[in-house]
């Protein structure tokens, strides 16, 4: 009995199976999303764009989430992937932190409280901050290897334009509220759609 | 009873480990902006896919991948240089992005179409990665395909139906496309967990893949083009050329 106990505190295959779900969606929204940042002035909003898109699957994908762990290595798989899919390192830096943060805010409500499940939407998606560093943080190698490339002046002044330096921190909130927006649009969603179906219960 | 060689499953001819590797070192020495004399690093990185493909006898996609290489490949080389500023940027757009991420799209695409997914997972045993990862990577890559294949159908659906753009109500488009995707995705899921469940996957007790992999000469030919990307790369990085 106290085996079993023990067993059922741990993640469980079925758990990995949604794990590799969601994470996939999210991947899948991230590069649909992410082709548009071919036009400069769409960087920038990506980070609000994202979140807001991917809000309803995350939101569902939480009511699924009831030990700690599955989002951590949710953030840990879609930052590994994002970085095979040619983003950089940072993405994935950034994608476990941000993770492991959420997962500790929905551990603190053990991951029953709604309002704290917004917030760690919101903590979630700060990872995509991790997708502009090397365009501020390394901003004249980045431009160098894309003039290398043989890339447009106009495309970089572009960028400069949209994405300057102190945008950093902006940008960091406009994820951040993102996140909530997306939580939020899930939440209804859940509501009117999932719940109805017996999917959510 | 222990197997013994003759009794396992032949894999492909490449180790899924060498793909593996391979999937993430060519995205990892391009991604990172490569100057224009070091052209040998980026051919060889391309060739790596290239050569995984003919060993796997799937010539119509290695020669499509290999022209289409070619072509992106000069028309950066040759062609950006002498065109005006516009045409200039709408060629870096689709060749020169694709010069630098066709090698790791394709890393992909052998991964997802010529390789099996009880290849991958005993790969994955074999280099000791905990199921924890090991699970969820494999459904992403599993699942991928499904989801592009729902996502379409979902499309032409709507289209049929003539709510394209949310029939009037713009702030419709996504949810007439997220509910019934996510609605066959979590189905699915429970679906993929049954079997996982049924193949004996989070059993207390280690499994025993039934392919048996191993390195052969192959595969210590395409380590040896991948250690070479590695030490261009890093030459490179610290200026040494």
């Amino acid at each position: 009995m106290s085996e079993y106990v023990k067993e059922n505190k741990k993640l469980q295959p079925k758990d990995f199976v949604t794990i590799g779900i969601f994470s996939a969606i999210f991947i899948f929204i991230t590069m649909g999303v992410g082709m548009l940042t071919a036009i400069p002035v769409f960087i920038p909003l990506i980070t609000v764009i994202i979140p807001v898109v991917a809000g309803i699957p995350f939101m569902l994908f939480l009511t699924k989430v009831k030990k700690f762990g599955m989002v951590s290595i949710t953030g840990l798989i879609t930052g590994i992937l994002t970085m095979v899919g040619g983003m950089g390192i940072w993405p994935a830096i950034l994608g476990i932190s941000a993770a492991v943060a959420a997962d500790l805010i929905l551990l603190s409500a053990r991951y029953t409280s709604k309002v704290r499940s917004v917030i760690a939407s919101g903590v979630y998606w700060t990872f995509l901050i991790g997708t502009m560093g090397p365009i501020i943080v390394t901003r004249d190698s980045y431009y160098q290897n894309l003039l290398s490339q043989g890339m447009d002046q106009a495309y970089l002044d572009g960028l400069t334009k949209w994405v300057p330096d102190w945008s950093l921190i902006p940008l960091l909130i406009a994820c951040f509220v993102g996140g909530i927006l997306g939580g939020l649009l899930g939440l209804a969603t859940l509501k009117k759609h999932f719940e109805k179906a017996g999917i959510v219960g | 009873m222990k197997k013994t060689k003759e009794e396992l499953a032949e894999t492909g001819p490449v180790d899924p480990r060498t793909k593996l590797l391979m999937l993430f070192l060519l995205p990892t020495v391009l991604s990172a902006g490569i100057p224009d004399h070091v052209s040998v690093l980026l051919i060889t990185a391309a060739a790596i896919p290239v050569a995984i493909l003919l060993i796997h006898k799937a010539i119509p996609a290695a020669l499509i991948y290999a022209a289409a290489f070619v072509g992106a490949y000069l028309a950066t080389t040759y062609l950006t240089p002498v065109v005006t500023p516009l045409l200039r940027t709408l060629i870096y757009t689709c060749s020169g992005l694709f010069v630098v991420v066709l090698p790791g799209a394709m890393m992909g695409y052998i991964i997802i179409r010529h390789t099996k997914t009880a290849e991958i997972n005993a790969a994955m045993e074999k280099i000791r990665l905990t199921p924890k990862i090991s699970i969820p990577i494999m459904v992403v890559i599993r699942f991928i395909p499904t989801l592009i294949k729902e996502a379409a159908s979902i499309n032409s659906a709507i289209k049929m139906r003539g709510i394209r753009f949310g029939g009037g109500k713009p702030v419709k488009i996504i949810e007439y496309r997220m509910i019934p995707l996510l609605m066959s995705s979590v189905k699915i899921g429970d679906e993929l967990s049954m079997a996982a469940i049924t193949r004996g996957m989070g059993a207390p007790v280690r499994r025993k893949p039934v392919y048996d992999i191993s390195f052969n000469a192959a595969d210590y030919i395409l380590m040896g083009a991948g250690i070479f990307c590695v030490v261009l790369f890093i030459m490179t990085k610290v200026g040494a050329i």
